[in-house]
Formats: structure tokens, C-alpha cells, sequence
């Protein structure tokens, strides 16, 4: 039914091309896949806007569940299949549609100056340096606090590691667990290990440990993994027992102070009705480094098969532009890696700001390409050092050995 | 009417038999072909991948036995193969020794038809019914070092040392699952020992009795060797079920089998291998698939053995 009527204003329009002669072009229809099925309201205005100024194009936008959105989107690739425009995964996730060639390039296609290179490491092949899709959102890794609980015990966020102990005992004193995290899953030790080694190990490692100048039983790493392990004592009774759903209640009810976590908690946090705010992780020493562990969630990618191509690229021009960064902002709470998008809310604006000093979130960026992945190894080392099984310089050892291993 | 000759005869017979033997067909091509689907197919299907390489969901090239010498014999692969399969080494001994230790207990102390015995019977089916999804989270729960039901009591009666973060601790997780399986799984051999000493003829034992043997000796002389093919069944079936334990290591402590691989099990590292995790790893087919060949091999060689030996010391009753 849909096609017909279509067809038919596809003819009534090639018609009236006809008649009034080269001034209107028949529209161009692309489709459009993603896994946000709670955005689709969001992409459906912000589409509207893209068709305002292209009219000859019209975009359909499809959502898929998030946890099978990778199987639907290689098999139809895999089948020849697929929409114009992909919302693509970073990172291995991008590596696995776009060495089999499905993705077009789009670094000489698509104008991405306003767009920094962290987040365009999560969307360039590794094996040619092309980006094959345009970087969408970020996110980073932060030190919640509940500003009722600090405001009672007359408490400042703590900006050094130092002040950060020293808030922690005093918490502890008064009764309060000083910090939600539990070590149950190794996921939410690697997200916890992302807001508070990097301060330690330096703006330097990344790039060095990544290019093969030092490995992970660098000195300063050992020594970040140490500081990291000084953190038990701040944890809840039996954190190693603790998961995420516990840790999120802690601090969500008031019975913990702080909690590390990703910029994904933030909605959650809200709902629940907790009054918080947001720190980097502290820095090592008074006038330290305080970065920001940032990831990018995906990109828009186009469909090297697309029978539509130019078409898909002007859209994908559209995703680069501040015009849209300030919309994906805006519309849907989404830290837009785009120059200039600036949102409205204050705890957004925040981390924009902070992400101001970031560094990439080191094992999903760098080390997920292969088997045993970076944060296989970071996620049970750390697991091990918190259940007392092995010292920071064994997990170190065991993870350098296991990175080596895996290339 | 005329007699029926011989040749009138033998044509109704064939016809008779070609009617049935279309009618065997009829009713057997159907659940062929369920189990070729189902079955065969997925598991060929399984042999066949596993000799590829793959890039996520693309094949790619015929390597041969290249996945599986990965799997089996890279250092940083093999061992958690290796711990893996000794982790479900440790759950099919100690889920024989104490869940199927309790349940010959138990069947023995019901056969004896104590009063309200079948109160009992029931209450110790009663949790295999329910869904190992719920139990695993509901104990889960139970075990919950914050807030749990198990610390709250043992802090409750001053046992605060007690109160441990059962399955945040490698050495306290695997132990717990067992427990918990235990909890979950004792109603089923219970029920099946049950039924076999049933099935002796009450006068071997009344006649052991009226010799004067002790409740001791019935039990090990009589009672034992004549419920050897429930053992039978109980054990291959511990043994396929301990190897292919998935859900409540899932449920409980997740797919990377926490913490530091201690409740690692072959299941979960062939779905994490072959599908990946979103909060870890990307997928394999090959190696998966390799895993996955391998498990069958090891499981169904191993249960042939054990139906083999155990059937051979197996008593027919008259």
C-alpha cells in the first residue's frame, strides 16, 4: 500500500517534472537503521529539519532492539542488503562492518573539522586510517556525589587524591558508605578503573603504551592500579559480593556518598530523585592532571551498496554539522562530539567542560580488536586485586602479557 | 464367492504391508524432520563453521583445524578451556557427591514411609519445578552482601564473621552455585531413587530382616544393587547437566564467570566466544563453533563410557 502510493507520487511528481521542466527532481527515499528505540521520537524531528532543507530526499528511520542490532545489521549487509544510512558501533564493533568493505569511506566525502580526533579513533579503521562513519555521542566516566550528604557533613568535592581520602574517611566516620562501588562485575571495575588511573599514569601513557614504547607493566601504571586498590577500605561491606543493580540503589537511596560511574547513570540518577552533581576523577597531586575517560557509543555510517549513495552522504554531511550536534544535544541528552554543541543543561554543559582534558577510555578503545580483548584482561585483573588474589603488579603483568598475546 | 486363491492372498498381504509401512513413514517423517532441523542440522551446521574463519558474522576463509588448535593449545586461549573444564569437573563431582548423596538419603529415609511422608515428597519436588532463571536470581538476592537474607540471619544470630560476600569471593561463588543447584535439583533424584526402591520386592528385604540383618546391611546389600539403574540414569544425567551447566552461573555471577574466572564454565565461555559480551569481547564463530564441537565430543564420548560401565553392573530383577 505504502509502495504504491509512493510510486504514485513518485510518478505524479516525475510528471509534473516533465511538465514544468528541470526545476523539481523526484525525491530520493533512504533508509535508515539504528538500535535507539527510545529515540525514535528525537531522530523523526530531527529528520524533519534535514528534509526541510533537502526536500528532495526523505528519510525513514527504523530502530531495531539494541541487544540483536548487531546480527540484523551484519547479516543484511552480509546478504547484499541493508539501509542507506547505518547507525554504526565504535570501536571492534565498527572493525566488523567496515574491513568486510560494507561501509563507505567518508574522511574525503564528509567536511568532520568540527569534530575532535579522540572521538574519530572510534570510527576509522584501523587497517587503512579512513573514518567510515560520522562519530555521534560520547561518553565519559565520572565521580557522582550526593550534594545532600556532603552539604550535611559540611564536605567539598575533593579535587586531589589526597582530599579524596580524606573526604572518604570522614564519610566513613560519620557512618556513611563512603563509595557505591562494589567489584562484583568486572565491567563496572573497568568503568571505575577509566575515571581513576588515568590521572595517575598521565596524559602520556595512552599514546606510548598504543604505539609500543612502553607496555603495561609500565611503572606508572603498576603505581595507578596501586592507588586504585587503596579504595577498598571506601567500598561497602563485602564489595566484592556488591553488582551494579546494588551500587545504583547505595547511592540512589542516600546510603552511599559517591559512586563512579559512566554518563549513562545520569537519567537514572534523576529519576530516582537523588540530588547529585559530577566531578572528574581526583588529580594525583595538588595542580595534577584531572582528565576525563571518554568513549564514542557509534557513528553514521553509509552503505558502500547504496543505490543512493550521494543522497546518504548529504546526510551524513547533515550529522557533521553543529546544526545537528546542537539538536542531538538538545533533543536527546547526548554529549555531541561536535565543536560548538553546547546543551542547555547544566550538568551536559559540565561535562562538556570537563571533557575539555580527556583521555580515551583506554581498553575499549584501543585494545577490543582482538581475542583476549583489553578489558577481558583489565576487568579480571582488576577483580582478582580487589579479592586480594593477586598485587596490582601481577594484573599488570598478567594484562601485558595477555595484550601481547592477543596481537 | 469363490476360495481366495494363493496369489489373491499374497497381493492382500503385500498390500497390507505397504499400507502399513505407509502409514510407519506418514507418522515418522514428521518428527525426522523436526529432529533433522533441529538437530542434525544445527550441529552439522556447528562442525562446519568451526573450520572457518570468521570476521564477526562474515565467513571467511577455510582454515581447517586452525580454530581448534587455538582453542586448545594457545596459552592465552587454552587456559580458560582448561579452567573452564575444571570448573565443571568440580560442579559434576560435588553435585553427585552432595546433591545426589542427599537425595539417596532422602528417597531411602521417605521409602521407609515415615508419617507425613508425602508432604515431604512433595516439598522436596516442589523447586524443581520452578524456573532456574528465578531461583538463580531470587538467591542471588538471598545472598546479597548488603541487604541479603543469608548475612541478615547469620548477623541476626551474632554470627557476624560468617556474613561474607558469598559470591564476590573466588572461593566462596562456586561453592554457593553448587548449593544453590542442590537446592533447586535434590527433589529429582530423590524422586527417581525413590521410585526404584519401590520397585523391590518388599519380601527380599522382610526376609533380609527375618535373618536378622542390620537397617545397614539392607541398605548396602540389598537396596543398593537393585537400584543400580536409577544410579544409571542419575549419573549420565549429572554428568551431561554438570558439563552443560549454563543459567545459574549466567544468572548469578554473569557471562565471564566472576569473580576472576572462578565460576568460569564451558558453556559460558563458548557463548561469550562464539556471540561475544557488550560489555567485553566481540564474537567468533570459528572459535566458538570449535568450543562448541569439542563440548559435544567430550560429553557424549564420556556419557556412552558411563551408561557402558554402569548398565554392566546393573542387576535384572526377576
Amino acid at each position: 500500500m505504502n509502495k504504491r502510493h509512493t510510486f504514485t507520487a513518485k510518478a505524479v511528481l516525475a510528471g509534473a517534472a516533465m511538465m514544468v521542466g528541470s526545476s523539481a527532481v523526484a525525491q530520493t527515499e533512504l533508509d535508515f537503521w539504528s538500535w535507539r528505540q527510545e529515540d525514535v521520537a528525537a531522530y523523526n524531528e530531527i529528520i524533519a529539519a534535514f528534509e526541510e532543507t533537502h526536500p528532495d530526499i526523505k528519510v525513514t528511520y527504523t530502530a531495531h532492539p539494541a541487544t540483536e542490532y548487531n546480527t540484523i545489521i551484519a547479516t543484511a549487509l552480509a546478504a547484499g542488503e541493508g539501509p542507506d544510512i547505518i547507525h554504526t558501533r565504535s570501536y571492534g564493533g565498527l572493525e566488523v562492518l567496515a574491513k568486510p568493505g560494507y561501509l563507505e569511506p567518508l574522511d574525503e566525502q564528509v567536511d568532520m573539522s568540527l569534530i575532535g580526533d579522540v572521538a574519530k579513533i572510534g570510527t576509522t579503521l584501523r587497517a587503512d586510517g579512513h573514518v567510515y562513519a560520522v562519530p555521534f555521542a560520547s561518553q565519559t566516566v565520572l565521580v557522582f556525589y550526593n550534594t545532600d550528604i556532603f552539604a550535611a557533613h559540611g564536605l567539598t568535592p575533593p579535587e586531589t587524591w589526597d582530599e579524596f581520602k580524606a573526604v572518604a574517611t570522614q564519610l566513613k566516620e560519620a557512618g556513611v558508605i563512603p563509595l557505591a562501588n562494589g567489584s562484583a562485575e568486572g565491567w563496572m571495575l573497568e568503568i571505575m578503573s577509566g575515571a581513576l588511573l588515568p590521572n595517575f599514569y598521565g596524559s602520556e601513557f595512552f599514546g606510548e603504551v598504543t604505539s609500543g614504547a612502553t607496555d603495561f607493566e609500565d611503572p606508572r601504571f603498576v603505581g595507578a592500579l596501586e592507588k586504585m586498590a587503596e579504595l577498598k577500605e571506601f567500598m561497602p561491606d563485602g564489595y566484592q559480593g556488591v553488582d551494579y543493580a546494588t551500587m545504583k540503589q547505595l547511592f540512589a537511596s542516600g546510603a552511599a556518598a559517591m559512586f563512579v560511574g559512566g554518563s549513562f547513570e545520569i537519567p537514572g540518577f534523576r529519576d530516582a530523585g537523588v540530588n547529585f552533581d559530577i566531578i572528574a576523577g581526583p588529580a594525583a597531586e595538588a595542580g595534577g592532571e584531572r582528565m576525563v575517560a571518554t568513549w564514542l557509543d557509534g557513528g553514521y555510517g553509509v552503505n558502500a551498496a547504496s543505490e543512493n549513495k550521494e543522497a546518504a552522504l548529504e546526510f551524513a554531511r547533515f550529522t557533521a554539522s553543529q546544526e545537528f550536534g546542537q539538536m542531538l544535544t538538545d533533543k536527546l541528552g547526548n554529549i555531541s562530539p561536535i565543536e560548538g554543541a553546547v546543551s542547555s543543561d547544566p550538568t551536559l554543559a559540565k561535562i562538556s567542560e570537563l571533557q575539555g582534558a580527556s583521555t580515551p577510555y583506554i581498553m575499549l578503545v584501543a585494545y577490543r580488536f582482538n581475542t583476549p580483548t583489553g578489558s577481558t584482561l583489565i576487568q579480571n585483573g582488576l577483580q582478582e586485586m580487589f579479592a586480594g588474589s593477586k598485587t596490582p603488579a601481577e594484573v599488570a603483568h598478567d594484562v601485558s602479557e595477555g595484550i601481547k598475546a592477543s596481537e | 464367492m469363490t476360495a481366495m486363491t494363493d496369489a489373491d492372498f499374497r497381493r492382500a498381504i503385500r498390500a497390507r504391508t505397504l499400507r502399513r509401512n505407509l502409514w510407519l513413514a506418514f507418522l515418522l517423517l514428521p518428527p525426522m524432520a523436526v529432529m533433522f532441523i533441529f538437530i542434525f542440522l544445527p550441529m552439522g551446521s556447528a562442525v562446519l563453521y568451526s573450520v572457518y574463519e570468521w570476521d564477526g558474522l562474515v565467513r571467511g576463509d577455510f582454515v581447517g583445524l586452525e580454530n581448534f588448535r587455538e582453542v586448545l593449545f594457545e596459552p592465552q586461549k587454552s587456559k580458560f578451556l582448561f579452567n573452564a573444564f575444571k570448573n565443571n569437573v568440580i560442579v559434576f563431582v560435588s553435585v553427585m557427591v552432595v546433591q545426589n548423596g542427599l537425595a539417596l538419603v532422602l528417597a531411602m529415609l521417605l521409602a521407609r514411609e515415615p508419617k507425613g511422608y508425602r508432604f515431604y515428597q512433595v516439598v522436596f519436588f516442589l523447586p524443581v519445578i520452578l524456573s532456574t532463571v528465578i531461583i538463580g536470581f531470587q538467591w542471588k538476592l538471598f545472598l546479597n552482601p548488603v541487604f541479603g537474607l543469608v548475612n541478615n540471619l547469620l548477623r541476626a544470630a551474632g554470627l557476624d564473621s560468617w556474613a561474607l560476600p558469598w559470591l564476590g569471593l573466588p572461593e566462596t561463588a562456586l561453592p554457593s552455585m553448587i548449593l544453590v543447584n542442590a537446592w533447586h535439583w535434590v527433589g529429582f533424584p530423590t524422586l527417581v531413587f525413590l521410585a526404584a526402591i519401590h520397585r523391590i520386592p518388599k519380601d527380599y528385604i522382610e526376609a533380609a530382616r527375618l535373618d536378622g540383618a542390620s537397617e545397614w546391611r539392607i541398605a548396602r546389600d540389598i537396596i543398593w544393587p537393585l537400584m543400580a539403574p536409577a544410579v544409571t540414569i542419575i549419573v549420565v544425567l549429572t554428568f551431561i547437566g554438570a558439563f552443560n551447566w549454563f543459567e545459574i552461573p549466567y544468572v548469578m555471577n554473569g557471562l565471564e564467570g566472576a569473580p576472576g574466572y572462578s565460576t568460569d564454565m564451558l558453556g559460558l565461555l563458548f557463548y561469550r566466544t562464539a556471540f561475544g559480551s557488550i560489555s567485553a569481547t566481540d564474537s567468533d564463530f570459528g572459535a566458538g563453533s570449535a568450543l562448541a564441537v569439542l563440548i559435544f565430543l567430550f560429553i557424549f564420548t564420556v556419557s556412552l563410557i558411563f551408561t557402558r560401565l554402569l548398565t554392566a553392573r546393573e542387576i535384572e530383577l526377576a
